[in-house]
């Protein structure tokens, strides 16, 4: 402090009070700017604060160093100690009839000159002043005065001692302390442990010491280098910082032997360290030369559960001016407030920001804590994005038991909620594809059971190179096609499109009247149609319009069908190419693309994007050639996979391919519940092992803990270790054991 | 109570005042400012005959060899004694340590050299009687050698090999003492004030003096001596000067005790005593420390000087005296 490096103390008590000490002690007076505008001679402290100086002190040359008594004190009370050892008590008030006009002045002086490096009042007991003095062969380096004690004139016979001038009033000496401690050994820093009045912890010349005025002469001590600037947390008094050059040593006193933690270190020597008095575990340290102020937060939580793990100190720091730093003071009340003074005395007042940590409940809402508020964010019960929202409808799901119906595997769409087409279309592929697994099984153990988990494109591209296959060639509705035409390949697919059924029967019937009972009328009559049986798709498409529900201008769409003409040149053919396009159907338009399409070119029906994909490529089976077919499918494939889009598991199944899909699809949604189920049902190892599957699966189940349904956690485990025999054996419990151990 | 060994590599040496001119330059650089080499043991003391020296070896290396500079084989090592217990306020200073260091050292023939400051008492060793010394002292201390700044734990080795001293040797040589009328004082300085005061230190070192007088006269009853001693040790400023010289000084930067006592010195020696002869500082702390007089001891090439209280000095003559007249009737 002396000389060229001001310190800075706020007042313990009134709050808008500090003192500047370098070679005088200068008391200034903060006031807030917000309403008002600068006054002459304040200075500007930050944005909406301005300091006013109230009084010089210039009484106490050679300051080492500043306390501030700690009890309330009008009249600013301060310990001086000094480069002589003497600890002088001065004040900044200008009331001399106060109650403390009796202590101002007053002298404590050690028998043998030499530094005061460190001065501390004791917490509870207001009268204790603690000095820390530098070495003296014969001498104690740690006096503890008694501030009321008076002057006792046998233990230095006055004429020995050597008055300078202006210290005739020698009823302000004290030269007898209440404890010596310390002998024979240098004090570089004090404090005083809350704990109890009588225990002082030390920084001695090569350890920490903590002395017991109880007993002074035992002592506990380490030994280390770490001795400066040792301070108590004031949240935790086991706590306590100390240090050396640029380390900071952090002490646990109940394990005193080392340190609990050491600071990186800084290259440059730390000049402060201090707790910050209104937040647990936030050490500010500064470094000599240095423009930023270093906070150290210490959590002393254990880790934390889930991936996001904190460290147990997070380094931040503050650059509150340009110039250097020659010290900092924390306010005592006001919340992460400091004051820092610069070289030049200039000065700047600030607040720390706390960081801001965030964290979503595992149902709606989200929180965050900023210092000492938490806010909550909730969105409102009725409110519609609510219930849009993939964590509310995979919580609903779980309680509706989605995704565990292994029999009819197809209803876990209506499970799901059934809104979800593209869930729809992935449960009812899961169906087929279990179905026809098992009846491939049974009829030819082994054979193409794995083929049809592989979806679509692999069985179309297992017919490659065969001998082409023959196909609808689209040219007019006379020449009806045989449909047993087709290859066992192209058969499976379409039974996995769902438009046959199982066994030899390759009738569509069935599927166009669950269809049409299902009201799709539109969708059963193209699929009548791409059958070419132009007959039952008018039927249907009458039958549409004249029930309940349905549209009556389906019997105008019936009336545009029944004009069909093959002749290429027609009137009708030129009109429906270019009318098709105003149809809102998308099923409805493919159809007149269909009849008006060029021979082997069907595009229109292909690249409707809003016919089911299970349609499309089913369409596709019956239509393209081997090598359309292929490249067809190839290209869905890559679409359906960039989409994310659920449909595509017909034709990925649940393969390598599959779990690129349902990548794009969990990253699109966040919806790892169907992810996990999707592939729990019928996936082969090597994909079940998938770090991508497995990590779906944990996280699902860490969601179902975080929701607190352990029922379906276990519900899910016992389902996830049928359908996948490489996961870890259920945890059981040996009731046995346990009413042994009861 | 704790010993520790410091880190310092020591040298002492001497410069004949002739030569002074010579090493005003790495002197003052030493002296003053601290902050430009990396010496951390410096010790000036000005006797009538010499200018001694002890310094570490980075303050050594400043130090250009020439006629006029005689060095001490040996290389020293450091001791500090600690007590970590009692608040017992004892005699200050050697005598503290004369029953539990320097008479077994002696009785080991361990030579040692005394520096004693204002903060504490320095024990010197030569660096190749270290095992010895631990040895010896290992059943009275905690010994720590301190590496890197921190202390690590001396393991004794048990083990007596290689320690053929003779317990108990001749009876030591009785060097004459003589007290010149000075009175001195212990004093130490803030650093940071140093430089207000340094050029009356460096007129008072090296300018202030006559030509040396006629010194060593056998007498008791011998006239002043030059005498100052500075020592800026790991960062700490002590100085023993005549009371006399005090005066030029500005008052209130010098710090002393609140009692302002003075002392008196014994030196010891009637001709250079040399490095190798131990039991000199034994000799002298020895009944000082029977007789419970505190003193500070500054061993320098030539001659050991003891100070001791103002008051004590014909005490502390008479019992001095003794030891001599004892030792010589014992020796004949």
């Amino acid at each position: 402090m002396s000389g060229t490096k001001p310190d800075i103390l706020w007042a313990p008590h009134q709050v808008d009070r500090f003192v500047v000490c370098d070679s005088e002690l200068s008391l200034y007076h903060v006031e807030s700017t917000v309403n008002s505008e600068l006054k002459a001679g304040s200075l500007r402290l930050s944005e909406d604060s301005a300091a006013t100086l109230l009084s010089i002190n210039s009484d106490t040359p050679y300051m080492k160093c500043v306390a501030w008594y700690l009890n309330y004190d009008p009249e600013c009370l301060l310990a001086v100690g000094q480069a002589n050892g003497r600890v002088v008590l001065t004040s900044l008030g200008q009331d001399h009839n106060s109650k403390f006009k009796d202590l101002i002045g007053k002298e404590f002086v050690p028998k043998h000159a030499r530094q005061c490096n460190t001065l501390a009042w004791n917490p509870l007991d207001s009268n204790w002043l603690a000095a820390g003095l530098d070495k003296h062969r014969a001498d104690f380096s740690v006096l503890i005065w008694d501030i009321c004690s008076k002057y006792t004139p046998d233990i230095v016979p006055m004429e020995k001692v050597r008055l300078s001038a202006g210290e005739t009033e020698t009823s302000l000496l004290v030269t007898k302390p209440l404890y010596e401690l310390g002998q024979n050994d240098a004090c570089l820093s004090l404090c005083w442990l809350p704990r109890d009045q009588k225990l002082l912890l030390a920084g001695m010349h090569r350890n920490l010491a903590i002395f017991d005025l109880r007993n002074t002469s035992q002592k506990m001590f380490v030994n280390t280098k770490a001795v400066q600037g040792v301070t108590v947390d004031p949240y935790f008094h086991d706590r306590v910082a100390s240090f050396y050059e640029g380390q900071v040593a952090i002490w646990d006193l109940r394990k005193f032997e080392k340190p609990v933690l050491t600071l990186t270190e800084q290259p440059k020597p730390l000049t402060k360290v201090a707790w910050c008095p209104t937040r647990t575990g936030l050490l500010a340290t500064l470094t000599r030369d240095s423009n930023i102020i270093r906070l150290y937060d210490m959590q002393h939580t254990p880790t934390p559960i889930g991936d996001e793990t904190e460290p147990t100190i997070i380094e931040r720091s503050v650059q509150p001016c340009d110039n250097y730093i020659a010290s900092f003071a924390w306010h005592p009340t006001s919340q992460n407030r400091m004051i820092v003074v610069t070289p030049n005395r200039t000065m700047s007042d600030f607040t720390v920001f706390e960081r801001i940590s965030l964290a979503w409940s595992p149902i709606t809402s989200l929180m965050w804590a900023c210092g000492r508020h938490l806010y909550e964010c909730a969105e409102e019960e009725n409110d519609n994005s609510l219930e849009k929202d993939i964590a509310t409808k995979m919580r609903l799901r779980a309680l509706s038991r989605y995704g565990l119906d292994t029999e009819q595997v197809w209803r876990n769409y209506i499970l799901a909620g059934n809104e979800d087409p593209q869930l729809k279309s992935l449960w009812y592929t899961l169906h087929f594809m279990k179905q026809y697994t098992e009846d491939m099984d049974q009829k030819s153990p082994g054979n193409k059971g794995s083929l049809v988990y592989a979806g679509i494109k692999s069985i179309v591209k297992s017919s490659l190179g065969m001998v082409e296959s023959s196909r609808h060639n689209w040219s007019g509705l006379d020449k009806q096609a045989d449909i047993q035409n087709l290859n066992e390949e192209r058969i499976l697919a379409l039974q996995l499109c769902g438009w046959i059924k199982k066994g030899t029967d390759v009738d569509v019937g069935p599927f166009l009247n669950s269809l049409v009972q299902e009201g799709e009328w539109e969708r059963a009559a193209a699929v009548a149609l791409f059958n070419l049986d132009i007959r039952r798709a008018i039927q249907i498409l009458n039958e549409g319009a004249s029930s309940e529900k349905g549209d009556l201008n389906l019997n105008v769409v019936a009336m545009a069908l029944s004009g069909y003409t093959d002749e290429k040149n027609s009137l009708w053919r030129e009109m429906c190419s270019t009318l098709r396009l105003q149809l809102n159907n998308p099923y409805l338009c493919v159809m007149f693309a269909f009849l008006t399409s060029e021979t082997g070119s069907y595009d229109g029906v292909l690249y409707e994007n809003r016919v089911a994909v299970r349609d499309r490529v089913a369409f596709a089976c019956k239509f393209l050639s081997d090598a359309q077919l292929n490249r067809y499918i190839e290209k869905l494939t890559n679409e359906m996979k960039e989409a994310g889009n659920l449909e595509g598991i017909l034709l990925t199944g649940l393969t390598k391919d599959g779990v690129d899909l349902m990548e794009s699809y969990v990253d699109r949604t966040g919806d790892v519940q169907t992810a996990s189920y999707c592939m729990l049902q019928g996936s082969p190892l090597d994909v079940l092992k998938d770090e991508r599957v497995q990590y779906w699966i944990e996280n699902y189940r860490n969601l179902l803990d975080a929701w607190r349904f352990w029922h379906k956690r276990a519900e899910f485990d016992i389902h996830r270790s049928k359908l996948d025999p490489s996961s870890k054996p259920l945890a059981q419990v040996d009731l046995n054991q346990t009413k042994k151990w009861i | 109570m704790e010993l520790h060994i410091l880190e310092h590599r020591v040298r002492v040496l001497s410069i004949a005042r002739p030569g002074l001119w010579l090493y005003t330059h790495p002197l003052i650089k030493l002296l003053l400012l601290p902050c430009r080499s990396r010496c951390k043991f410096f010790s000036l003391t000005e006797t009538p005959e010499d200018y001694t020296l002890m310094v570490d070896e980075e303050g050594f290396a400043e130090l250009p060899p020439s006629e006029f500079l005689q060095v001490a084989e040996a290389t020293w090592l450091v001791m500090n004694v600690s007590s970590h217990s009692g608040t017992a306020v004892q005699a200050a200073g050697v005598t503290k340590i004369a029953r539990s260091v320097i008479a077994p050292l002696a009785e080991h023939h361990v030579s040692v050299l005394m520096l004693s400051t204002y903060q504490t008492d320095f024990i010197l060793v030569r660096e190749q009687d270290l095992s010895v010394v631990i040895h010896t002292l290992a059943r009275e201390f905690d010994i720590y050698r301190e590496v890197g700044g921190e202390p690590v734990p001396v393991i004794r080795e048990d083990s007596s090999n290689g320690l053929p001293r003779a317990q108990h040797g001749s009876s030591p040589t009785v060097h004459p003492i003589q007290s010149p009328q000075n009175r001195f004082c212990v004093l130490t300085l803030d650093p940071e004030t140093l430089p207000s005061i340094a050029t009356i230190l460096i007129d008072v070192l090296f300018y202030s003096h006559s030509a040396p007088r006629e010194a060593a006269s056998d007498g008791l009853e011998s006239s002043s001596i030059p005498f100052f001693a500075f020592s800026l040790i790991e960062g700490y400023i002590s100085i023993v000067m005549d009371a006399e010289t005090q005066k030029k000084f500005p008052s209130d930067l010098l710090l002393t005790s609140s009692s302002g006592e003075l002392w008196r010195m014994v030196r010891i020696g009637g001709h250079p005593l040399g490095f190798d002869e131990c039991g000199i500082v034994a000799q002298i702390a020895g009944p000082l420390a029977a007789a419970d007089i505190s003193a500070y001891y500054i061993s320098t090439f030539n001659f050991d000087h003891a100070l001791v209280p103002e008051d004590g000095i014909s005490s502390v003559i008479q019992v001095l005296q003794r030891r001599q007249e004892g030792l010589v009737s014992e020796g004949s």
